[in-house]
């Protein structure tokens, strides 16, 4: 059976109908859990005392931040190369939830950074590129409301997505790119054991991390039925002025 | 385990951080939920609309 059914625009409903309710219920669990978990049964942590309890917001925040660019950028080239208006809406419906979750953990990272730093914002090659990242969310979808057209904004709007990949890219690898240089610290989650955070904060740091993922499958699901929804109304509101 | 309320010299960091999660997750689910609302009811009046005039 071909994934690309799922393009389908009432195959897409019916499947979204049925997975929204446990996207939801879902979230609210694992939000409850992992963040009342992280924030009052964990110990202090020996080196930034209380204030790493913000690591079970920021970490899930940066991460959906980054990924949801990334998810625009693939829904953009799916709708350019196969046309596919619901990878277009798609990806219009991320937009602004990345945008939240960028602001998010830029507010979270001033409020842990200045504690640790002692400093709310440097012009760290990582801070700076998420910084440009929240622009591009912004201008994404500025650019999406000033077109009138919805064709031509869904192409435009996926060129200007592909364009910011870069600085999506930048404030994943930043670090990394940058080693050595950047004030922020390496992914306190990795694939090597040994490069994950203790595992006392770990487990809720997962969980938290569901919760986060799961809230943003929910708001995506149900923003992307609201636009199919307001793209028929549309489409009705149009024959109706031809009849 | 033990459970800590008392978020020390940091709380001034911590609170504002949980606080700014709790108002754009809301913000973000509101938004979702008004917005799905009026939709639903904009295509449901259009389809009201054209089974009338069939």
């Amino acid at each position: 059976m071909s994934i690309w059914r799922y393009a389908n625009p009432a195959e897409f409903m019916r499947i979204s109908g049925a997975a929204l309710p446990l996207c939801v219920w879902g979230a609210a669990i694992a939000l409850v859990v992992g963040l009342g978990w992280g924030l009052f049964l964990t110990p202090l942590h020996y080196e930034q005392g209380e204030s790493a309890r913000i690591i079970y917001i920021h970490v899930p925040a940066s991460m959906l931040a980054i990924n949801t660019y990334f998810l625009m950028a693939f829904a953009s080239i799916i709708g350019l190369v196969r046309r596919h208006h619901v990878s277009f809406l798609a990806a219009k419906a991320a937009a602004p939830i990345g945008a939240g979750m960028t602001a998010l953990a830029l507010v979270t990272g001033a409020l842990w950074g200045a504690p640790t730093w002692g400093t709310w914002w440097v012009w760290d090659p990582k801070l700076t590129s998420v910084l440009i990242m929240f622009f591009f969310y912004i201008g994404y979808i500025a650019l999406w409301n000033a077109i009138e057209d919805p064709e031509k904004a869904a192409d435009l709007t996926a060129v200007l997505c592909l364009v910011g990949v870069v600085f999506a890219v930048m404030s994943r690898y930043a670090v990394e790119i940058f080693d050595g240089r950047t004030l922020h610290q390496p992914a306190s989650l990795s694939l090597d054991a040994e490069e994950n955070v203790a595992n006392v904060y770990y487990k809720p740091l997962l969980v938290s991390i569901a919760g986060f993922y799961l809230f943003f499958f929910a708001l995506l699901l149900s923003r992307t039925r609201t636009e199919i929804r307001l793209r028929r109304a549309r489409a009705l509101a149009l024959q109706a002025a031809r009849d | 385990m033990e459970f800590v309320f008392d978020m020390g010299a940091h709380a001034r960091f911590i609170w504002p951080a949980y606080a700014a999660f709790l108002a754009i997750f809301a913000g973000l689910a509101l938004w979702a939920w008004v917005t799905a609302g009026r939709a639903r009811a904009e295509l449901e009046k259009r389809e009201k609309r054209r089974e009338r005039r069939e």
